[in-house]
């Protein structure tokens, strides 16, 4: 059985793609099983080009495609 | 016939003797005396001069010695004045080296920064376009079931991160 992580406000997410009703429902889904919050809206960012970034109260957790390749990006220079 | 008449003789041998004592009275002794005095002038005179003679030897001999030890002397600052210059060009030498070398060394610093840094841009550019050509894919050959299989992976990665 997986901890939910208790959220006390709502929930924003972040997608690449805009997903319909069911796709949001399926999303949502997800969500509900990791997180406890009251309610969540969808946003669409293409910039992100893959994956999710959750905001809620003064936090974000960037888990998008772009910040991956940021990651690479930066680890690339370093090198 | 008269000449050789005794009384004659006798007289002018007598004539003679006082005539001869007369000039040794007279004459020879004070000759002899003056010669005399002037012989000792003489021997004064040489003496003198025998003393300014030793004196004049005494005196260039101090003189030639003076010279040696002046010229000595001016060897002596000669070599130093020599060893002095030798010493300060060395320095000015070493240092103008160690200024070169520093330089050497600083431009070296220099163009090994300068290369760095090219290389470094150079990365960034390189991992910049292959983010931004890694992107481009992404964006165009993610099919919509694959975005939302991301985007369940992403809630995933965000409760462990979370946690």
């Amino acid at each position: 059985m997986k901890s939910k992580i208790k959220i006390k406000n709502d929930i924003v997410v972040t997608t690449a793609m805009e997903l319909d009703e069911i796709e949001q429902a399926d999303v949502l889904s997800d969500l509900r099983s990791n997180f406890s919050f009251e309610d969540a809206t969808f946003s669409v960012d293409p910039t992100i080009l893959g994956g999710v970034k959750l905001a809620f109260y003064d936090r974000v957790i960037d888990c998008s495609i772009e910040r991956k390749l940021r990651q690479i990006c930066s680890s690339l220079i370093k090198r | 016939m008269s000449l050789l008449n005794p009384i004659y003789l006798l007289l002018h041998a007598l004539n003679f003797i006082v005539l001869a004592l007369i000039l040794r009275k007279l004459l020879y002794k004070p000759v002899k005396k003056l010669m005399k005095k002037r012989d000792e002038l003489v021997a004064v005179q040489e003496q003198k001069l025998m003393q300014a003679d030793a004196d004049i030897s005494k005196r260039r001999k101090e003189l030639e010695e003076d010279i040696e030890k002046s010229e000595q002397k001016l060897r002596s600052e000669q070599t130093a004045a020599l060893a002095d210059i030798s010493k300060k060009a060395n320095a000015i030498l070493a240092k103008s080296q160690e200024e070169a070398e520093q330089i050497i060394n600083e431009g070296r610093a220099n163009v090994g920064r300068e290369r760095q840094s090219a290389l470094m841009n150079l990365d960034i550019m390189i991992s910049e376009l292959a983010v931004e050509i890694a992107g481009k894919l992404i964006k165009t050959q993610l099919s919509k079931d694959e975005q939302i299989a991301l985007v369940k992976e992403g809630i995933k990665e965000a409760h462990l991160l979370e946690k």
